[in-house]
């Protein structure tokens, strides 16, 4: 079990849940070599991420394709495009298909409670020029 | 009595058309005829402020849905024309997207849009109203053609109104469109501002690779292909064969589909970026673009058949990628390539040698500039330079070219890439698209690792997030995933060349076969 740090987290200071363990979620295989982080989000307008992937397709696994300007998720922080969603509020998406995927989170973010739990694997800063072209 | 003359020249309605095609008029139409005598208001062929609370065409009374959406496009109309109290609008297009867009999903609504654009256009004494009524003909004749049944009736309605300075245009654009088929966008801002400045020729400029850029006229029927061979014509390229049109919007640039309408790209890809990132506080994002005009397939260039295409493309699009240190070559080939590139700069001029260690970053790829002191590289360039005493920039510029045609990896389009699948690569590697396939390349040494040739990849798929590659068959096949942001790129060049390449094999073989 794990407990919110509620008060620091309403006073803006983190964008992770500090004391989560993800051990007591995930096997020891499951975030081999993963930086795992809970994020409490506050279900302010819309959550506006969107996620590809899943485990039929090429990448195995379901990962942040944009977070929109302005959405809940862009307001919170702490998490970019390419980032993997290992669960959210609790239920494991680690072989989940693109479709269950974002069924989950649309029931998490419309159903029931104030806020919505992600846990999250980060993807590492990028060691490559990801951005020009020269065709 | 009206004479013969004054009876041609009567403008053409769509009367007899709406005996057979309109709906039938209300019932009570003929008692009220007997007490008020106000028949100007019920003819359903003519103009009026009053919305329709039913579709004028017969045909599509019967689906609800087309109903509703005829009645809603014409309120659009009402309001474009000013017949209808409406708010200011937020964007040029809000209004002219609410007439056509039904019409340019369902056909049924086509004949429609028509009829009820001709409709307010008839006996309407409002002069603005009829002048904006004008408009949407214009724009509507450049975007779909209403069926033969109703199209001579549109035609004869034009031609009766050829004082109207937008009658001739109206026809032409709807020759045009007979000719290229419809588009599947709505106008695009650029189209509805034309009309609205009263001029009907759009000027759309393109940036070329040598920094300079030139105005083109482009019209809602032209498709990318025809703008590139205008292009092409003009700039007295020998062929268009490979070139493309790019548009440059926020962090992207996309290569438009030959077979696309130009207005119709722009307008999805505009569409698509606002939805990924939604007005803020109802301010619409600055959807700015610019239009590229560029060498996307290398597969046919041989440096020296084509001078122009070799001193406004090939070189200035080469050059970026060997500055980067893309490609693998020898130190003799960094020297002369330094002292051609000075060439290109300066021509003859000697003076700037001694700048030559500040402008390192302009003559030699960028992982090499410490192997040598600045001087050293000076003096060895300008030795060189002397070598190649009396060329001219366009010579220079050609033998630059000679030498990287040499190299396997001439004609690229390089990424970096993060690739998890192979064990036997590194992790961070360099991509390599060119006519060959697709190389991956050691991002230190740059060798090519392997070449997967396009006859190889029986598959390939991108996301936002990465791209993926299957090489073989399923049974004894390879995968290779990539993570980067620049799959669209990847898959969009992966797609041309082999699509290039089966043309070409399906042309062969008609010709073989023809023998």
């Amino acid at each position: 079990m794990h407990v919110f740090d509620y008060q620091s987290y309403l006073q803006g200071f983190q964008k992770y849940v500090e004391d989560f363990d993800p051990y007591t979620m995930f096997s020891p295989d499951q975030i081999m070599g993963k930086d795992v982080r809970l994020l409490h989000i506050k279900k302010e307008g819309s959550l506006d991420l969107a996620v590809e992937g899943g485990i039929n397709s090429p990448v195995g696994k379901i990962v942040v394709s944009a977070i929109y300007e302005g959405g809940a998720a862009d307001k919170h922080g702490g998490i970019v495009k390419g980032d993997e969603i290992m669960a959210v509020n609790g239920k494991i998406l680690l072989d989940a298909k693109l479709d269950e995927a974002r069924a989950a989170l649309a029931k998490a973010w419309n159903v029931g409670g104030d806020w919505i739990d992600l846990v999250i694997a980060v993807c590492p800063p990028k060691e490559y020029d990801d951005e020009m072209t020269f065709f | 009595v009206l004479s013969d003359s004054e009876e041609r020249i009567k403008p053409y309605t769509l009367e007899e058309f709406s005996y057979d095609y309109f709906r039938p008029p209300p019932k009570h139409t003929l008692s009220r005829v007997m007490i008020t005598k106000n028949r100007g208001k019920d003819k359903l062929w003519s103009y009026t402020r009053e919305p329709i609370k039913q579709p004028l065409l017969k045909k599509i009374l019967s689906s609800e849905e087309v109903s509703q959406e005829a009645c809603m496009a014409f309120i659009a109309i009402l309001k474009y024309m000013g017949d209808y109290p409406s708010k200011r609008t937020r964007s040029v297009n809000e209004l002219t997207d609410q007439i056509f867009e039904g019409a340019l999903k369902a056909e049924a609504l086509r004949d429609e849009i028509y009829s009820q654009i001709l409709k307010q256009l008839t006996d309407n004494h409002v002069k603005y109203s009829e002048e904006k009524g004008w408009e949407l003909l214009w724009l509507c004749t450049g975007l779909f053609v209403p069926s033969n049944v109703l199209l001579l009736h549109v035609q004869r309605f034009v031609q009766s109104r050829k004082h109207h300075p937008l009658a001739p245009d109206c026809l032409q654009r709807l020759q045009k469109a007979l000719r290229n088929g419809s588009r599947k966008y709505p106008p695009h801002l650029v189209e509805v501002e034309a009309i609205q400045h009263k001029t009907t020729q759009i000027f759309h400029k393109v940036y070329f690779p040598d920094d300079t850029d030139e105005a083109f006229e482009v019209e809602s029927s032209t498709k990318a292909k025809d703008f590139c061979q205008s292009i092409s014509k003009r700039l007295l390229l020998k062929s268009s064969e490979g070139f493309s049109l790019f548009i440059k919007i926020s962090d992207k640039v996309i290569s438009v589909p030959e077979g696309d309408f130009f207005f119709d790209f722009v307008r999805h890809l505009t569409d698509w970026i606002k939805k990924a990132r939604p007005a803020k506080d109802g301010l619409v994002p600055s959807l700015t673009y610019q239009v590229f005009f560029m060498k996307k397939l290398w597969t046919n260039t041989v440096p020296g058949k084509d001078s122009m295409a070799d001193s406004i493309f090939h070189y200035y699009q080469e050059l970026p990628k060997y500055l980067r240190g893309y490609h693998k070559c020898t130190r003799e080939e960094v020297l002369q390539l330094g002292a051609l590139i000075y060439r290109v700069k300066f021509e003859d001029d000697k003076s700037s040698f001694p700048n030559i260690p500040k402008l390192l970053k302009d003559l030699v790829p960028e992982p090499l500039i410490r192997q040598l002191s600045p001087d050293d590289w000076k003096r060895s360039i300008v030795a060189y330079f002397n070598k190649h005493a009396g060329k001219t920039r366009e010579e220079a510029q050609l033998a630059f070219l000679k030498i990287v045609f040499r190299w396997p990896t001439f004609g690229s389009a390089f990424f970096e890439v993060k690739q998890t699948t192979d064990p036997n690569y590194p992790e961070l590697l360099l991509v390599a698209i060119n006519k060959h396939g697709v190389s991956l390349i050691d991002r230190k040494t740059k060798d090519i690792l392997i070449t997967h040739p396009f006859t190889k990849i029986s598959n390939w798929s991108s996301g936002n997030t990465y791209f993926h590659i299957t090489i073989g068959n399923l049974v004894r096949g390879s995968k290779l995933l990539c993570e980067t942001s620049l799959g669209y790129k990847m898959d969009d060049l992966l797609t041309s060349y082999i699509s290039q390449m089966l043309t070409a094999m399906s042309k062969q073989r008609g010709a073989k076969g023809s023998k």
